[in-house]
C-alpha cells in the first residue's frame, strides 16, 4: 500500500512538474527549425489577393515562411526591430518583418535597398476593404525574425 | 478643375504610422497579465478621421501557452487574422488638427473575431511640426465579441480588456511613380 502511495505521489508530481515547465516556457523569440513555405512575397501576396480568405488563412497564418526581398527601410530599436521591404507587385503593399532585440546585432549591418533573407512567423495579410479606406494599402505582417545567411 | 483639386487635396492631410503600439490588460482579483503588439498601422486625417489594424498574431504574451491558447482559442486568429478600427474624432466638435495637444473622444466600429461593434476612446492627439503623437485607451467586453472565457480560466482572465495604444505618426508620402 505504501509503496503504491509512494508511486502515486511520484506521478502526481512528476505531472505537476511537467505542468508548471508548459506554463512557465517563454514565448519563442525567433521562429527557427525549418520553413514550413519557402517562396517569394510576391507569391504569397498575389496569392493572398486572389485566394478565398479563409483558405489562405489557414494555410499561411502562423506557419513559418523563409522569403527574400529588397529593404525599404529598417528601425533598429531595443523593444522591437523592424525591416521593411519592397514589393514587385501592381498594388501598393508594406511587408513588415519585426525581429526580436536579440536579433539586433545580425541587423546592425543591413542598410536600405540590400537584398535579404528572412525567416519570420507569418501573421497575416490585411487587404482593404473599400477604395477609400485610409489604410488603402496591402499590409503583410510578419514576426519572430531572424536573418538567414 | 485645377482650382477644385488643389482645394481637396488641401482639405484632408492624411498621416501614417510611424512607430506604433498596442498593449492589452487583463485584471482579476488572482492574475494580471498583458500583451504587446508593435505591429498596429495607424491612418489618421486633419479632419480627425482614424482607422487602425492590427495582426492579432502580433500580440507577443511573454508565456508560450498563453500565446497559442491566445491565438487558437480566443481569437482564433487563423479565421480572423487582423483587427480593425475605422471612426473619427466626436469630441471636440469640427475637429481640426492644430499645433499642440488636444484631448480628444473617438468612436467608430471595431470589428474583431468576426463581430463588428461601436467602441469609444479617450486620448491626446499632439502635433509638433510634421509629426503626430497620438495615445488613449478604452475597454472592451470580450463577450461583445463572442471570445468565450472557459469556465477553468474565469478567474484567471478578465471579461473587460483594457487596451492602450500610442503611435507616431507622419504625413503619407506621395506614391512613387
Amino acid at each position: 500500500m505504501k509503496k503504491v502511495g509512494l508511486i502515486v505521489l511520484i506521478l502526481v508530481a512528476i505531472a505537476g512538474i511537467t505542468g508548471l515547465f508548459f506554463w512557465f516556457q517563454p514565448t519563442a523569440k525567433i521562429a527557427d527549425g525549418n520553413a514550413d513555405f519557402t517562396l517569394s512575397i510576391e507569391d504569397l501576396v498575389n496569392e493572398g489577393i486572389e485566394t478565398n480568405d479563409s483558405l489562405f488563412n489557414s494555410k499561411y497564418v502562423d506557419k513559418v515562411i523563409q522569403f527574400s526581398g529588397d529593404v525599404s527601410s529598417i528601425k533598429i530599436d531595443d523593444s522591437q526591430s523592424e525591416i521593411k521591404l519592397d514589393v514587385n507587385t501592381d498594388e501598393t503593399v508594406i511587408v513588415r518583418a519585426a525581429f526580436d532585440p536579440s536579433q539586433n546585432n545580425d541587423l546592425q549591418n543591413i542598410k536600405e535597398r540590400d537584398s535579404v533573407t528572412c525567416q519570420c512567423k507569418f501573421n497575416g495579410i490585411s487587404l482593404p476593404d473599400d477604395p477609400d479606406d485610409l489604410l488603402s494599402e496591402i499590409i503583410v505582417s510578419f514576426s519572430r525574425c531572424s536573418i538567414k545567411k | 478643375m485645377a482650382s477644385i483639386f488643389f482645394v481637396g487635396a488641401a482639405s484632408s492631410q492624411v498621416y501614417k504610422s510611424t512607430d506604433a503600439h498596442i498593449r492589452f490588460v487583463s485584471k482579476t482579483d488572482f492574475e494580471e497579465f498583458e500583451a504587446v503588439n508593435h505591429q498596429p498601422t495607424i491612418a489618421f486625417t486633419n479632419k480627425g478621421k482614424v482607422q487602425f489594424r492590427v495582426p492579432v498574431n502580433s500580440f507577443e504574451f511573454e508565456k508560450k501557452l498563453m500565446q497559442t491558447h491566445f491565438q487558437e482559442n480566443y481569437m482564433e486568429s487563423s479565421k480572423y487574422p487582423n483587427a480593425d478600427f475605422k471612426g473619427s474624432v466626436i469630441e471636440p466638435e469640427n475637429f481640426n488638427l492644430k499645433e499642440g495637444v488636444q484631448k480628444v473622444k473617438v468612436s467608430g466600429i471595431m470589428k474583431m473575431h468576426g463581430v463588428e461593434k461601436e467602441i469609444s476612446a479617450t486620448g491626446t492627439i499632439q502635433k509638433n511640426k510634421n509629426e503626430v503623437v497620438m495615445s488613449g485607451n478604452f475597454d472592451v467586453l470580450l463577450s461583445d465579441y463572442k471570445i468565450a472565457i472557459p469556465k477553468n480560466n474565469i478567474n484567471q482572465i478578465s471579461n473587460t480588456i483594457t487596451i492602450h495604444f500610442e503611435a507616431k505618426l507622419e504625413p503619407k508620402k506621395a506614391k512613387k511613380k
